[in-house]
């Protein structure tokens, strides 16, 4: 069957009430935390991705996926509303959307940020579409030793992308492998890092570290920053002119298109894109004079980029089992508690659930359009939500959630124990995502490894003697010295709109 | 400045990779050849640590200044300004003297030693010693009474009011609704049971 006939197969499965259903609670309550002070798109999965535990594998995907979207989008309301970037990401927003806000024209610039994430958002799954199946279908030709390349691939980019030094980001990967493989050893049936406790035999559990990491970690941060709610002033209309749809329509295409192109590469995260949109968008307008004074066409652009290149994220997601961002990890994570293994065989095996997820992505997408404009005013008001009622909510639900995964109070005791470690980690600017990547891909690295040396009698020549597998390890190093300079850009961009203030070190938690 | 931060993350990551080293030392008899076994990942982690840790020790990076959200210098005086507005316009609205997180202050000021933020660790895992004793209605309603009085909610009974909705909205949520197996708390059972 062609991708098309699996696609309209998937519409007709994903077309149910209750598959609806969840993607609009999905959209709404990722728009409704992603607004929220505090909370981002991986907390926010984090810390829902138990609540779905009584779902079907579909639905619950397709809710956690509604989630992922809803929430990169509300960061854009306190971009543009209170000029204040939940993520790096969400800074290029703030340029131009701030200003528009000022000028009473923040409802069109929420409009045009809703618009602008609906069109890219859609090519990104198209691209979803197009490229997942037949790049799943090249990875069916991996063997142990290719599969051992692509992950190494996989994480030299991601250590490199994170933007911090790159000993850290090796510390914090080697500490995530370590992590991993606490417990049980495959071969020798020997418990390992367990130091002889008992609580750790079983391992440690992935959802505890995640809550600990990204909900405990964000509100302790938050504390600290006395983090308040600041009221919005008066919006606007939220339908956006015919004027400001003709100036931001280029802007919604190139930023879609670089979102989506730069988004396939592992670890190049929305904050690279963003920014790199914004500053095409800037060189191909006529009016880049008005840039970074109110220009529609400023907050279209990296509007675009951001949801193309979380729906590019799916495609090696889906096709390789790679997450490349820190949402796109705990979904991953998300699929792995329903016993669904992201990778090549997941469209040969799980067709069917597959292509029903793609298919609510669409829908996901209209309805983020279709439910948010209208209430973009409600969503203006929930930034005077104060942090001091958040707060203990988030810690609440945090705490049982970690507890429902496996009924389990030592895993409760480990998202404090990780919470506390986050709050540091994230304070002395160390990386988390080469931890949460490398502790959820530890495993399969391992294995692929052993693999590869049972296979060539415990030679490592076996990674050079094959071809696809030379070529990941060539295209590692490439990509590593591509993505230290688009780092590196980044950086000097965020340096010169913000001061030195805002890390792309764990962006989009 | 160099961090003093990298310098014990430094030593702390050779530790980390001399327990590794020992872990791949320990399972080493048990390979399969020289590369292949349970004991070929601890030994990479373990080199791969102990090197990048002394590398820390030796280079340190410069002091991480510290940052707030994201946001510039006029912002976040902007911001903090904004915290007294809000707390003032509440403090109109429930009668109470305007302060935003005195109460939080007074909770935490007979622990000096312990930042706010370093409190809440210590009750969420004060949470997890109580909750099979207390069960869950009663220790979910003491540690949220306790979290919104620590972040500044204002006086005991508007955090009583707050610890019982949320306790309630909780138990809807995921007791009634998810079924999750929580403690009912053998302190009751004790007691009814004497």
């Amino acid at each position: 069957m062609s991708n098309l006939s699996m696609l309209l197969d998937g519409f007709g499965h994903a077309v149910t009430p209750m598959n609806l259903l969840m993607a609009a609670i999905g959209v709404l309550v990722g728009t409704f935390v992603g607004v929220l002070p505090g909370l981002g798109p991986t907390s926010s999965i984090a810390i829902l991705l138990p609540v779905t535990a009584v779902l079907e594998p579909t639905q619950a995907i397709i809710m956690l996926a509604g989630i992922y979207y809803g929430a990169m989008y509300g960061g854009s309301t306190t971009a543009i509303l209170l000029n204040i970037p939940g993520e790096a990401s969400s800074v290029p927003t703030c340029l131009d959307g701030y200003p528009l806000a000022q000028q009473g024209r923040g409802g069109p610039a929420l409009g045009i940020a809703a618009i602008a994430s609906f069109i890219a958002g859609v090519l990104g799954v198209l691209g979803l579409v197009l490229f997942a199946p037949v790049l799943a279908n090249q990875a069916l030709r991996f063997g142990p030793p290719e599969m051992f390349s692509v992950l190494l691939l996989t994480l030299v980019i991601m250590m490199g992308m994170t933007g911090g030094r790159f000993v850290k980001s090796a510390v914090m990967g080697l500490a995530g492998i370590a992590l991993s493989l606490i417990g049980l050893g495959a071969n020798s049936g020997l418990y390992r890092f367990t130091l002889g406790w008992s609580p750790l035999e079983g391992g440690l559990d992935m959802v505890s570290i995640l809550i600990g990491l990204f909900s405990i970690a964000e509100v302790m941060r938050g504390l600290s920053e006395k983090k308040t709610a600041i009221s919005a002033g008066n919006i606007g209309s939220v339908y956006p002119g015919r004027q400001d749809l003709k100036q931001s329509a280029p802007s919604i295409a190139a930023g879609g298109l670089i979102g989506f192109f730069m988004g396939l590469l592992p670890g190049c995260s929305a904050a690279v894109t963003s920014f790199l949109s914004y500053d095409f968008a800037k060189r191909i307008s006529r009016r880049r004079h008005l840039f970074g004074k109110g220009a529609i066409e400023g907050v279209a652009a990296p509007e675009a980029a951001n949801n193309a290149t979380s729906s590019a994220g799916f495609i090696p997601l889906f096709a390789l089992g790679i997450p490349s961002s820190p949402p796109l990890a705990v979904l991953l994570a998300g699929l792995m508690i329903y016993g669904l293994t992201p990778g090549p065989m997941l469209f040969e095996q799980k067709g069917s659930f597959v292509w029903t997820v793609i298919a609510s992505m669409f829908i996901g997408n209209v309805m983020l359009l279709v439910l948010n404009l209208p209430l973009v005013g409600i969503w203006a008001k929930l930034t005077r939500v104060p942090f001091s009622i958040l707060a203990p909510v988030i810690l609440l639900l945090s705490m049982i959630g970690a507890y429902t995964v496996r009924n389990n109070l030592f895993d409760v005791q480990v998202a404090v124990v990780f919470g506390v470690a986050g709050y540091y980690l994230q304070k002395h600017d160390w990386p988390i995502m080469p931890l949460i990547l490398c502790f959820i891909l530890g495993p399969l690295m391992e294995q692929s490894f052993l693999q590869s040396m049972a296979i060539s009698g415990g030679s490592l020549g076996i990674f050079v003697q094959r071809g696809l597998s030379v070529a990941f390890i060539i295209a590692a190093a490439a990509m590593l010295v591509f993505s230290l300079y688009m780092v590196r850009r980044t950086k000097k961009r965020i340096r010169e709109e913000r001061g030195d203030s805002l890390s792309i070190i764990n962006a989009e938690a | 400045m160099k961090s003093a931060a990298d310098r014990s993350a430094g030593v702390i990551a050779i530790l980390v990779g001399c327990l590794s080293l020992r872990e791949a030392y320990r399972l080493y008899p048990y390979h399969v050849s020289l590369l292949g076994g349970d004991h070929t990942f601890p030994a990479f982690i373990g080199a791969g640590l102990a090197l990048a840790g002394v590398w820390l020790v030796l280079f340190p990076g410069p002091s991480v200044k510290s940052s707030a959200a994201g946001l510039t210098t006029p912002e976040l005086a902007e911001a903090e300004s904004s915290i007294g507005k809000f707390n003032a316009d509440e403090s109109i609205v429930d009668g109470s003297p305007p302060s935003d997180t005195r109460s939080g202050d007074r909770i935490s000021g007979r622990l000096q030693f312990l930042p706010r933020q370093g409190l809440i660790p210590l009750l969420l895992l004060i949470y997890t010693f109580i909750l099979p004793w207390a069960g869950y209605l009663v220790g979910t309603f003491i540690i949220a009474l306790l979290l919104f009085r620590l972040l500044g909610i204002g006086r005991w009974w508007r955090c009583a009011v707050y610890a019982l909705l949320l306790t309630a909205g909780l138990y809807l949520i995921f007791i009634e609704w998810l079924h999750t197996p929580f403690s009912a708390g053998t302190l009751w059972l004790h007691q009814g049971g004497d």
